[in-house]
């Protein structure tokens, strides 16, 4: 193994760890998180709007509506 | 032939747009007085679980069988297959959502927001292309990502760009990695899906604005190859640090090179490195200068892109939708609605929140983007200043390579090489 395949094993090796840190923390997180949604910027795009029955999902499609009847 | 065939396929689909883009609502809905509801409008449901598994299980076997086709065939027959089947599948079929492009906002928004529930899929889809990018190039570029591939279907007659300029455009994706980073991080938008150009044609919905930046993507794309991803996407830029260091990848030669030139000009993205002679090597006095200089010139390049990046806070931050509805009630404008009041404003006032918490949370948020600012021109001027180095840098080559970054694993360079595997030299008549 030379040097740059040495710094190249070592490089790919933090990445992965990385990877691997932050699955780890986001799977913990969730496993924790009960089920809520702040963000209403997302229920815009958002393909799950339409059967979502979270606070924020009920304002932003009662306004819709209301925008669309105007 | 097949390729025509697919190309006129392709093109009869993404002409199904242009019915929609000109769609507009012919009449407002009736207002009954006997007290009749309209019935909800019936929606399809939500992807069910079982389906996304599904995705993450194609998205698997799509990479394996591309990095084999890359990698270990050296088939680009096979690439354009796949090409075709990603655009059907992760394109038309699960009409872009999720793609890993996009799926970089969602990790960013649940790393910085506790709270918000990002699901495994996304995460899947997220990692699984940085793996297989670690271990074998960029082979989702190749022939999984749906917005490259359709692009590279298109890319029928390819011209090479000058290299200074390829480096230069190569920094805008870097710049649009950040500032997606940015308003994710802030809980702000998903810039990236907002302005993806090819979503519209994949959910065959697209507004005529999207569908007109989509087609000028495309129709550029017919002599530029692959506009978006080399000189626009975010997750191709982080796919090009990440494949630097990739374990395996693809050559052009499968045995030694023997300096033929036919594989010179065959790359449409510009990513074969030429050979570069010993007797070009600069002497090492000027190269050790220039290695001070840079050392120099690259801590300085990041502090001014912080300083001038937190200068323009405010102006990042108007894109907030809190900060907008705060600087509205505050100047009075009523998002220029002259008429009646704007729905934001009477949405607030519904909500009962007070204007003070409105103004407090806003002032919050422009905090977050004076350090993001920060960050976000720092991270600029790092990139400004490697770009400068990448330039200047002397390197070594006895062959035609790849190059790791910019190298999107197309395959295109394979056919050109005349080599074969026991070293023997096809000979044309």
């Amino acid at each position: 193994m030379d040097r740059r395949q040495f710094l190249s094993s070592i490089g790919r090796g933090t990445i992965l760890a990385g990877l691997t840190a932050i699955s780890g923390v986001l799977i913990y997180r969730n496993s924790k998180n009960t089920d809520q949604c702040t963000f209403d910027f997302i229920c815009q795009d958002c393909r799950k709007i339409k059967s979502c029955k979270q606070p924020e999902a009920i304002i932003f499609k009662r306004g819709k509506e209301k925008r669309n009847s105007v | 032939m097949k390729r025509k065939l697919a190309i006129v396929f392709l093109l009869i689909i993404i002409s199904l747009q242009i019915y929609n883009a000109f769609a507009i609502q012919r009449f407002p809905k009736p207002e009954f007085e006997s007290g009749h509801t309209q019935p909800p409008t019936i929606t399809p449901d939500p992807r069910s679980n079982a389906l996304a598994i599904l995705d993450v299980f194609v998205l698997v076997a799509a990479l394996s069988i591309v990095s084999w086709l890359v990698v270990k065939k050296r088939s680009r027959k096979g690439v354009f297959w796949m090409s075709i089947f990603a655009v059907l599948y992760f394109g038309f079929f699960r009409e872009g959502c999720v793609c890993s492009v996009g799926s970089l906002q969602n990790i960013t928004l649940a790393l910085f927001n506790p709270e918000y529930s990002i699901p495994i899929t996304v995460i899947a889809f997220f990692i699984l292309p940085i793996i297989y990018t670690l271990f074998f190039g960029r082979t989702f570029c190749a022939g999984v990502c749906p917005l490259g591939t359709l692009q590279d279907i298109f890319a029928l007659r390819p011209m090479p760009i000058k290299s200074w300029l390829e480096k230069v455009l190569g920094i805008i994706p870097f710049i649009y990695l950040g500032l997606a980073v940015l308003y994710a991080a802030t809980s702000t938008d998903f810039v990236i899906c907002r302005y993806d150009p090819f979503i519209g044609f994949f959910r065959l919905d697209a507004s005529f604005m999207m569908f007109m930046i989509g087609g000028i993507f495309l129709l550029i794309g017919v002599f530029i190859a692959r506009p978006y991803c080399r000189f626009l996407c975010p997750y191709g830029a982080l796919l090009n640090l990440v494949s630097r260091f990739s374990k395996k990848h693809i050559t052009i030669t499968p045995a030694e090179c023997i300096q033929c030139r036919l594989c010179e000009d065959s790359c449409p993205f510009g990513a074969i490195d030429k050979p570069v002679l010993l007797k070009e090597k600069e002497e090492r006095p000027i190269a050790v200068r220039r290695f001070v200089m840079l050392s120099i010139i690259i801590p300085l390049l990041i502090l001014v892109g912080g300083f001038t990046g937190a200068q323009f806070h405010e102006n990042l931050a108007s894109v907030n939708s809190k900060v907008r509805l705060a600087n509205e009630l505050l100047n009075n404008t009523n998002y220029g609605e002259t008429e009646q009041e704007a729905f934001e404003i009477t949405a607030f006032n519904a909500a009962g929140q007070s204007k003070e918490e409105l103004y407090n949370e806003a002032a919050s948020i422009i905090r977050q983007f004076y350090y993001g600012g920060w960050i976000l021109g720092g991270f600029i001027g790092l990139v400004f200043g490697l770009t400068l180095v990448s330039l200047s840098v002397f390197k070594y080559r006895e062959d035609y390579t790849p190059n790791k970054g910019t190298c999107l694993s197309c395959a295109r360079c394979v056919d050109y090489c005349p080599v074969l595997p026991e070293n023997k030299v096809i000979i044309q008549k």
